[in-house]
């Protein structure tokens, strides 16, 4: 005999009960999936775009494509084309093309220090029209600390050499500089001679008798005539020591130029790193600081305590033996 | 009989495995646990030999215990920076750094002791200055007096150094319980102490047992010091191979260590 009837009231409607429950099963089902869809952006129009790289490295597909710190897209597909570069194809959702120009950048960015990396679309001209579907964007890959400093490196060490140049034409005893100087030092000494003949002659003139006046003019003609051909070997020798000067000027004004260039783009540079420098102190600190107590933990436990030297925070007593 | 033995496994099990799951110790104040933090690194540096560090990492737990008013902690940071600033050719600093605390009540007797103990080796080469520290050191070390054995073994050396080897034969404590340096040090100063009485072949067996110890500490000031004794020792007892032997090794260490015992080489 069985246990139920089929005839039980419970049974009335069970494959309609049955298929009803499956149905609001799928419906829900169906409805989660749609709700995740759009949270996860799959409905909502898109616009692709595409950049070239030099390199792959942090570049997969299904990484974040953000603007302003927003998330706007994802990396659609990232392959290696025929000139061994890597092409990269974003999908950037159509509402926020409207702020993404053709002269934007999009650059590679890393979350943190040791965070994901994603696609940071920055710059671009306001006044231009918004960039089309298939639009191409200039890359720029972040440049980590050490690309910084060999950039950096690079640019620094010819300019430094060109100054070291330019001292050592400057200090070269027998270069054009200080051979000009040396040579404008005795004409200068040869001057302060002829100048002390002139006023001695001149104090001399009072005590002249007429008998002397031959002599006394002749010693003047012959110093006048000295100061004639100082003048003359000046006036022979100035446009060559100027140009020399000028040369010399000019290169140390090149070599200033390069300073002033590389100075600029060391300010560049270091504007560029600043902002990430304190979260990398910051993260730094903390990974030394979690890493330091985790072995400090580490260390006191068995069986490393037994393997590790004691060390507390007393101090120890030094020997009495200096 | 095997449920029984089951059960109690499992029971020691539980046992041991509560043991190791105990509450995560809770965290102290932020700059207490910095303070032992820099003093523990600091410990650590010296350990290894990097002094320099070791300064700055006493000198900033020296901050931080003066910022939460932990006189204990002052007093160690200060015994700690002291000992590192004397390792780093500092002895004036040193000095200073220590110079208040034997007679500030605001820190324990016994940091008090050690800090006048420590003055005494460092103004060692000035015995009436050294002496008069080590009376202060004996006189605020209370019982049981954690330095007794250094404390008896600088006594001896001033006394050596005041010119009664006598004296000093009776001070320097080479006991079992004293730690190895201590014990090379004790038997340094009986070997001169018996080479200045003039029992020589004493001198020289305390001696080879001060070597034994230095080897095995490794320290090239102690060794190259004890190698300078046995020269003057074998001369003395007029064993010309022994004190051509000891100045080759003295000559090995100063081609590479720059020690006080070379300088008077």
């Amino acid at each position: 005999m069985p246990l139920l009837r089929d005839s039980d009231p419970r049974f009335r409607w069970l494959g309609w009960r049955v298929g009803a429950f499956v149905l609001i099963g799928l419906g829900m089902a169906l409805a989660l999936l749609v709700v995740l869809g759009l949270r996860q952006g799959y409905f909502v129009p898109k616009t692709q775009l595409h950049f070239v790289a030099e390199h792959g490295a942090g570049l997969t597909p299904g990484m974040q494509v953000r603007l302003s710190g927003f998330k706007v897209g994802v990396v659609d597909a990232v392959s290696l084309n025929e000139q061994a570069k890597v092409d990269v194809d974003l999908l950037v959702e159509a509402r926020y093309i409207k702020w993404i120009k053709p002269d934007s950048m999009a650059i590679l960015q890393q979350d943190g220090l040791i965070g994901d990396h994603y696609i940071e679309i920055a710059g671009g001209s306001p006044n231009q029209a918004p960039i089309k579907e298939g639009g191409r964007l200039t890359f720029a890959p972040a440049l980590g600390l050490s690309e910084i400093a060999l950039d950096l490196r690079q640019r620094i060490v010819p300019v430094i050499d060109s100054v070291q140049t330019t001292l050592d034409i400057v200090n070269d005893p027998n270069g054009d500089l200080r051979q000009t100087l040396a040579n404008v030092r005795g004409l200068t000494a040869e001057l302060r001679e002829t100048r002390a003949s002139v006023d001695q002659l001149i104090v001399n003139l009072n005590a002249l008798s007429s008998r002397d006046l031959p002599a006394v003019a002749q010693t003047g003609q012959q110093a006048l005539a000295r100061v004639d051909a100082i003048a003359a070997e000046l006036q022979g020798r100035m446009p060559t020591m100027l140009d020399r000067i000028d040369g010399t000027l000019q290169h140390a004004s090149r070599a200033a130029s390069e300073a002033e260039a590389m100075m600029v783009t060391t300010r560049r540079a270091v504007d560029a790193a600043a902002p990430r420098l304190p979260s990398i102190l910051r993260n730094g600190d903390a990974v030394l600081q979690t890493s330091r107590d985790a072995l400090d933990g580490a260390s006191q436990s068995w069986p490393l305590k037994n393997w590790l030297p004691p060390a507390d925070t007393s101090a120890p007593v030094p020997p009495s033996r200096p | 009989m095997i449920r029984a033995a089951v059960s109690t496994l499992l029971l020691g099990s539980l046992v041991i495995l509560s043991a190791c799951g105990g509450a995560p110790t809770q965290p102290g104040p932020v700059l207490a646990q910095k303070a032992d933090a820099a003093a523990l690194a600091a410990n650590r540096a010296a350990q290894v030999g990097n002094d320099e560090e070791a300064a700055d990492l006493w000198q900033s737990a020296l901050d931080l215990r003066r910022a939460i008013d932990d006189w204990t902690g002052v007093g160690e940071a200060r015994l700690g920076l002291a000992q590192v600033l004397v390792r780093l050719q500092r002895p004036a600093d040193a000095a200073r750094a220590l110079a208040e605390m034997p007679a500030d009540g605001l820190y324990p007797a016994g940091q008090r002791a050690r800090a006048a103990y420590q003055l005494a080796v460092i103004a060692v080469a000035d015995v009436p200055t050294a002496r008069r520290w080590l009376v202060q050191a004996q006189a605020l070390c209370v019982s049981p007096c954690a330095i007794a054995v250094p404390l008896r073994n600088l006594d001896a050396r001033l006394a050596l150094a005041e010119g009664d080897p006598a004296a000093a034969l009776v001070r320097a404590d080479a006991s079992a319980d004293a730690s190895p340096v201590e014990r090379a040090h004790a038997e340094r100063i009986r070997a001169e102490a018996l080479g200045a009485l003039g029992r020589n072949a004493e001198a020289l067996s305390a001696l080879q047992a001060a070597i034994v110890l230095d080897r095995q500490l490794a320290e090239p000031a102690y060794l190259a010091d004890d190698f300078s004794l046995l020269r003057r020792l074998a001369l003395a007892a007029g064993d010309e191979g022994l004190s051509a032997q000891a100045a080759r090794r003295l000559d090995g260490i100063c081609a590479v260590a720059a020690v006080p015992a070379c300088r008077s080489h």
